[in-house]
């Protein structure tokens, strides 16, 4: 393994989005780690320490604000993209109260500019 | 007579306690006319009795049991106001927890659509690349048409869960102070690719300098999305040109988007702000949809102005925004 790759961790209950999204950052050679619900998400951050979490809100068990909630309460501040689809005002408010890096509305963005912001991000 | 007929008519007692949903003996303004009509009795009453009592204590009494009297009537009629009042309030919180349900239907049905509809675009646009050129001419194209119906679907899920936040019982604007040179830069930015698509160019003047501006980032990005999105719409087709200029004045910022296209119909012009207005058969206009009313709204919601006028070649759009939000 190339020890500048970078770990991308996807937090998403959708499978297929999951799925394109883990290609297309395997194809622009990030190591990419799924989880699809926050319990599991916390768990990944723990065992994969990623560089950049891709995180949706609507999740079943912990959605992704509560997962960066209990990051930030532990000290984790692993930087955080939430990636999720028109969702209420109040959600888009919490997740950006939240220090979520940036928020993005899937359907807004091609899969290659969703990559080619978190290569902006992590600088790559 | 002819004046008392008048202020009888004026009064339409049943019509307006039937509006307030009440009935006769509940009704304040039915009860208020028999206060008066009490009133003027006790006082003609008692003018009579003290005319032919002068007995002080039967003054007394009767003043005073004419007090109690009133005090009850009185009271009735507060109780009629509060009756109306925590019925009315009911209704409201009953019709606020309607609108509250309705929203978050529609967040949760808007949010499982467009979750599809991605889907549905980053598979396409993944399938494109390794399939597109192997396809015969007829398939590329309704490989186009599916590109572009998901993209209209994507567009009115936007539209729909755009008014209805608007139209939402609790707006909160997070205002954050913000360059709005810049701003409007990253917003073309972003939607590079739509307009592309699209066949727009678009050519962007701002000034060499613009003050800031206090405004809730999330909104205004809504706004000028959906103004950039309908200009590009309209542009000139094949190929067609959008301008956007910025200016301001020591309290606003005016932002002007331009399009080339064919003028706005005629009718369609005096209902453009109207939400999917129909005409007198009821059939829509083309074009004549969400986007407009959009952005009516949310410039109504930061208290700025927005106006247009459309001939051949050229329709402009001008939003007035204040730079400080207004209370």
């Amino acid at each position: 393994m190339n020890e500048n790759q970078k770990t991308i961790l996807i937090v998403e209950n959708d499978t297929i989005l999951s799925s394109m999204l883990m290609n297309a950052l395997t194809l622009a050679e990030f190591r990419v780690v799924q989880a699809f619900n926050g319990v599991e998400g916390i768990d990944a951050v723990h065992t994969y320490k990623p560089d950049l979490m891709l995180l949706d809100i609507d999740m079943p068990e912990m959605n992704g604000i509560v997962m960066l909630q209990k990051l930030h309460e532990e000290g984790n501040h692993t930087p955080a993209i939430i990636l999720t689809n028109m969702n209420t005002p109040e959600q888009v408010a919490n997740a950006t109260e939240e220090g979520a890096y940036e928020y993005l509305v899937k359907a807004d963005w091609e899969l290659d500019q969703i990559v080619e912001q978190i290569k902006s991000k992590l600088k790559v | 007579m002819f004046k008392t007929k008048n202020i009888f008519n004026e009064l339409k007692l049943g019509e307006k306690c039937r509006e307030l949903g009440v009935d006769l003996w509940s009704c304040p303004r039915f009860i208020f006319v028999i206060m008066g009509a009490v009133i003027i009795t006790a006082i003609v009453v008692t003018y009579v009795v003290g005319q032919h009592y002068v007995s002080p204590d039967a003054i007394i009494l009767l003043v005073s049991l004419l007090t109690v009297f009133l005090l009850v009537v009185g009271q009735t009629i507060v109780s009629a106001f509060e009756r109306v009042v925590v019925g009315r309030n009911r209704e409201i919180a009953h019709v606020k927890e309607i609108i509250e349900l309705r929203d978050q239907f529609v967040y949760i049905a808007i949010h499982d659509l467009a979750s599809a509809a991605t889907a549905m675009k980053w598979g396409m646009r993944t399938l494109e690349p390794k399939i597109y050129s192997h396809l015969p001419p007829a398939e590329k194209e309704l490989f186009a048409h599916l590109r572009l119906r998901n993209e209209r679907l994507i567009g009115l899920s936007r539209q729909i869960l755009n008014i209805t936040k608007l139209e939402s019982v609790n707006i909160i604007l997070r205002n954050e102070t913000i360059d709005p040179i810049a701003f409007i830069s990253g917003e073309l930015a972003s939607a590079g690719r739509n307009f592309t698509s699209k066949g727009v160019s678009v050519i962007y003047n701002p000034p060499s300098e613009c003050p800031l501006i206090e405004i809730d980032p999330k909104y205004f990005t809504d706004l000028l999305r959906t103004l950039l999105n309908e200009a590009s719409d309209h542009a000139a087709k094949p190929t067609g040109t959008v301008h956007i200029f910025l200016s301001h004045t020591t309290d606003t910022i005016s932002i002007t988007i331009e399009n080339d296209g064919p003028a706005l119909d005629p009718l369609a012009q005096q209902h453009i702000f109207e939400k999917l207005w129909k005409d007198e058969n009821g059939s829509r206009i083309e074009g004549l949809g969400f986007g407009f009313y959009i952005a009516k709204k949310i410039t109504d919601l930061f208290k700025g102005k927005i106006s247009f006028t459309s001939i051949p070649d050229h329709t402009v759009f001008v939003i007035t925004l204040p730079l400080h939000p207004i209370q």
